[in-house]
């Protein structure tokens, strides 16, 4: 058989194994070793498989997962997401769904501190769906919200996927996160306008009340922790205080130091906070564990390189392999992981890309953008089962159908980069 | 987040106390080396070794209470076709995959990390020698079995659940 | 015959370039029968596993740093030691044929269970740092300087001043909002990242290069026909050394004529101070000897000749 073959085999059984309700991890783990089994043998299947967990587990870089999340857990934990989410709710009451586009703006805000999609949906979903439930809001336009909303958190920075992207391409974090902040601001506002168009075709979001302009000012006072957290965070990190990696640290410590000085928090809500980091990213990590081990087969199988040596075999231009790459992202997102996608797919994709003459930066921003809109398409859709988890009255149903229009935001957001490069380029070229 | 309900066993529990305390030191190293370096000009050595080195705990006891609490992160789509009966045995079928998997990966792991000792291997920043960080591995796989024991025992007892936030996550 | 290459390298590296025009020469000779398949930034496995996934059969050549296992590689290292060098000169094509000459002598234990098809040492690294005039060595004092490796670590204590890890590509901003003071790096590396805008002073020679090692498996070898041997034989070893050192070299003048254009002010140590520095240096280089074993100064004193 012939690797490529394998590999679509693979894929096959991995999916099937998912559908199976099998946890995610299992499902890669199981192929990629079985995979690389099959390609070189058991000696060197067993070498892969003996060093991955430990090196994974002692990896430096990934020591941002578990302390962005312990960051965002603080922040939903002590108010300080709550009082974020309440300002964006008052300042945008009047408009229909209004609270669809307050929780977008909040998730927006959220994503400014946490380097995870699955840390600001997990939060935000906690915060918004009640009180979304409480005004008559439609289940499922609520819960694509908050979906959609999520999918903020790594391309607005920090963002855990453009520090791997950074380890694989030796390209600046800091740069990366400059160029992915413009684009990260244009997606939420993107979103905005679909959720508005959605709630205008009626049933699925009632009007509120408009509040004063007093009690807006009001409000907006509220969330200056936030601002603060932000500030430090990224502020420090453009300063040359600390690095990206360890700005996970330092937001982390500011949360629990403004929570408790402000937000409410106690010893034992730091300590439940504090556990459950631990278990969410533990989670995570045997996930990218089993994703290491798929890659690690998947790229063997030259899977990528093979359709694109079709492409370029039948003459297609330079715009229309770049098109072909989005669209095999595209399709990846729909069943992968986000950093296992990242990992198979950068090392093959950046040299062609980079051929054409495109910045590795841009192309980063790219990626992240392309995550995104993998964490929201069905079916395997990481922010859509996230809510799922919280909101089991949700039919699996009704969220693909509510989560459909959103998709069209990232998707106008990756025609326009291509227009305008500028977009992603212009904040790293001008700050550095 | 909330935890489960029902209170798990001690060896679940001082598993996720030591995970919780190696995040707990990973933050402060880097908050400490932080600020000496920005305030007194004296970096912290080997505040890299150490965040890896927690890094490691952290993972390896943290996978224990995950594993028992059957909180991997799986998809629920068959969730509305399947009767229970169906649900139940997919969770058998899973726990025992993980099991077979979990043996494999430990069965690999002998082998580096004798080279490890063998080899004299040390880490980048301080020197430290490896091979004490294989043997924390190991203890933790020795729990993450023991989880597995617990998984097995509920996967038999009760259908899997329709996942409750941990459990999704 | 389809031999798989691993490298931690990026894509765009002079190293992986030049390892594919092996390929193309390695398909060319053969008649399209041996190909090169190459698999650069860790894709099969992480940057310090390289070694072991071709010992393993993951793979069957390997690009690897012997830096990034301390411990591992003891006789090499000493090829890595300050000012060490051979007494014709540091350039990369020099230093990269003599180590490849007496790699089956003296580097074939601790390369166990592969064949090294050639070894090569980058031109030595130079100090390059922000606002410090070097000429006067102790303004080294008390600095904050970028290194990676344990070798780079000992000289930068043992110059005085303070040894700090950043990742190459955060370097340049590191350098430029004041978080380190200097940077260890090769002139092509310099202008890779472009370090130019943010340097003053560079201080030459540079004083300790790093060593890679290209080496494919024995049970691979062991798999070609005896005509296939016959032509990795051929087209590897010592002259493939000295070619792949050329292309360093060239990339090291580019780099070179790169910071002069940015106007870094390139300080050369007279003979005293080179003098002064061995003595400082001297005691790495005991440690290491000692490390080594009996055959150290061997292979030490047939290196510097
Ligand atoms: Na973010
Ligand atoms: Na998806």
């Amino acid at each position: 058989m012939s690797s490529f073959a394998l590999g679509l085999g693979g894929i096959g059984v991995m999916l099937a194994m998912l559908f199976l309700r099998q946890p995610v991890w299992l499902a890669l783990g199981v192929i990629g070793i079985g995979g690389n089994w099959a390609l070189n043998g058991l000696m060197a299947s067993k070498f892969v498989a003996g060093t991955t967990m430990f090196d994974v587990a002692s990896n430096y870089n990934l020591s941002v997962i578990p302390l962005f999340i312990l960051m965002g857990e603080i922040a939903t934990g002590s108010r300080m997401s709550a009082e974020l989410f309440n300002a964006a709710r008052v300042m945008l009451s009047g408009l229909r769904g209004g609270l669809g586009i307050a929780t977008l703006a909040a998730s927006g805000a959220f994503g400014a501190i946490c380097g995870s999609s699955v840390a600001t949906a997990a939060s935000m979903t906690r915060i918004a769906m009640p009180e979304m439930g409480r005004a008559g809001y439609d289940t499922g336009y609520s819960a694509a919200t908050v979906a959609a909303g999520g999918s903020l958190g790594i391309l607005i920075p920090p963002s855990i996927i453009l520090v791997i992207y950074g380890s694989i391409t030796e390209t600046s974090v800091a740069r990366l996160f400059a160029a992915s902040m413009l684009p990260g601001i244009l997606l939420m506002l993107l979103y905005v306008a679909v959720a508005m168009i959605v709630a205008g075709k009626g049933g699925a979001a009632p009007t509120e009340r408009p509040a004063s302009l007093r009690e807006r000012l009001a409000a907006l006072r509220k969330p200056w922790q936030f601002g603060l957290l932000f500030l430090l965070t990224i502020g420090g990190i453009y300063a040359g205080l600390f690095s990206p990696t360890e700005a996970a640290s330092i937001g982390a410590f500011g949360a629990i130091v403004l929570g408790a000085w402000k937000g409410g928090l106690t010893l034992d809500g730091l300590v439940q906070a504090i556990k459950s980091s631990v278990a969410v990213s533990c989670a995570l990590f045997m996930i990218i564990v089993g994703a290491t081990l798929f890659s690690n087969f998947v790229v063997q199988t030259r899977l990528p390189d093979t359709l694109l040596g079709l492409a370029e075999n039948a003459g297609m231009s330079a715009f229309m392999v770049m098109t072909l790459i989005v669209v095999i992202y595209i399709v990846l997102g729909c069943f992968l992981e986000g950093i296992g996608m990242v990992l198979i797919t950068v090392p093959v994709f950046l040299p062609i890309v980079v051929g054409y003459g495109f910045d590795p930066i841009w192309f980063g921003v790219l990626v992240a953008l392309l995550v995104e809109l993998g964490l929201i398409t069905p079916p395997v859709g990481m922010n859509l089962f996230i809510i799922r988890a919280q909101v089991p009255d949700v039919p699996m149903k009704a969220l693909y159908s509510a989560i459909l229009p959103f998709l069209a935001a990232p998707i106008v957001l990756i025609v326009l980069l291509f227009i305008a490069p500028a977009i992603a380029l212009w904040l790293p070229n001008l700050l550095y | 987040m909330t935890l489960r309900p029902a209170k798990p066993d001690l060896i679940t529990r001082a598993a996720h106390g030591l995970a919780c305390l190696s995040l707990v030191v990973m933050m402060l190293t880097v908050v400490g080396d932080v600020v000496l370096r920005a305030v007194f000009n004296m970096p912290l050595q080997g505040a890299y070794d150490i965040v890896s080195i927690a890094l490691l705990f952290m993972t390896f006891f943290g996978i224990i209470p995950v594993v028992a609490a059957r909180g991997e992160i799986l998809i629920d789509l068959i969730d509305a076709v399947l009767p229970p009966r169906g649900l139940q045995g997919l969770g058998i079928v899973a726990a025992l995959t993980g099991v077979v998997l979990f043996a494999f990966l430990t069965w690999s792991m002998i082998q580096p990390a004798l080279d490890a000792w063998q080899w004299g291997e040390r880490s980048l920043e301080l020197g430290i020698p490896k091979w004490p960080l294989w043997l924390v591995a190991f203890a933790g796989l020795i729990g993450i079995f023991w989880a597995y024991v617990l998984q097995l025992r509920s996967a038999f007892q009760r259908p899997a659940a329709t996942p409750d936030e941990e459990h999704a996550l | 015959e389809t031999l798989k290459v691993t490298t931690f390298l990026p894509p765009v590296h002079t190293f992986v370039t030049a390892i594919k025009e092996w390929g193309n020469e390695l398909s060319e000779k053969s008649g399209g029968e041996l190909q090169l398949e190459v698999f650069p930034a860790a894709q099969l496995g992480p940057p310090p596993r390289q070694f072991d996934l071709v010992r393993s059969g993951g793979a069957d050549i390997a690009i690897f740093l012997h830096a990034l296992t301390p411990g591992r590689f003891p006789m090499t290292e000493l090829a890595g030691l300050p000012l060490t060098h051979p007494a014709q000169g540091d350039a990369s094509a020099i230093s990269s044929r003599r180590l490849t000459e007496l790699a089956p002598e003296y580097l074939a234990a601790e390369h166990g269970g592969t064949r090294i098809l050639w070894m090569a040492v980058t031109p030595p690294l130079k100090v390059n740092l922000a606002k410090s005039d070097p000429s006067n060595l102790d303004n080294l004092k008390g600095l904050r300087i970028r290194y990676a490796g344990s070798t780079w670590q000992q000289i930068i204590e043992a110059l005085g001043a303070a040894p700090v890890p950043v990742p190459p590509a955060e370097t340049a901003d590191a350098m430029g909002k004041g978080v380190v003071d200097g940077a260890t790096f090769p002139f092509e590396a310099t202008k890779a990242f472009d370090l130019g805008p943010v340097t003053d002073y560079s201080m030459e020679p540079g004083l300790a290069s790093a060593t890679f090692a290209v080496v494919m498996s024995d049970a691979a070898y062991n798999r070609l026909s005896p005509e296939l041997q016959k032509l990795v034989d051929e087209t590897t070893g010592p002259d493939r050394a000295a070619w792949f050192g050329s292309k360093w070299d060239a990339g090291e003048a580019e780099g070179r004529a790169y910071m002069v254009e940015a106007g870094v002010n390139i300080v050369q140590l007279d003979d005293a101070q080179i003098g002064t520095l061995r003595e400082v240096f001297s005691s790495i280089s005991d440690a290491a000897l000692k490390t080594a074993g009996d055959a150290g100064a061997g292979f030490l004193s047939a290196y510097t000749k």
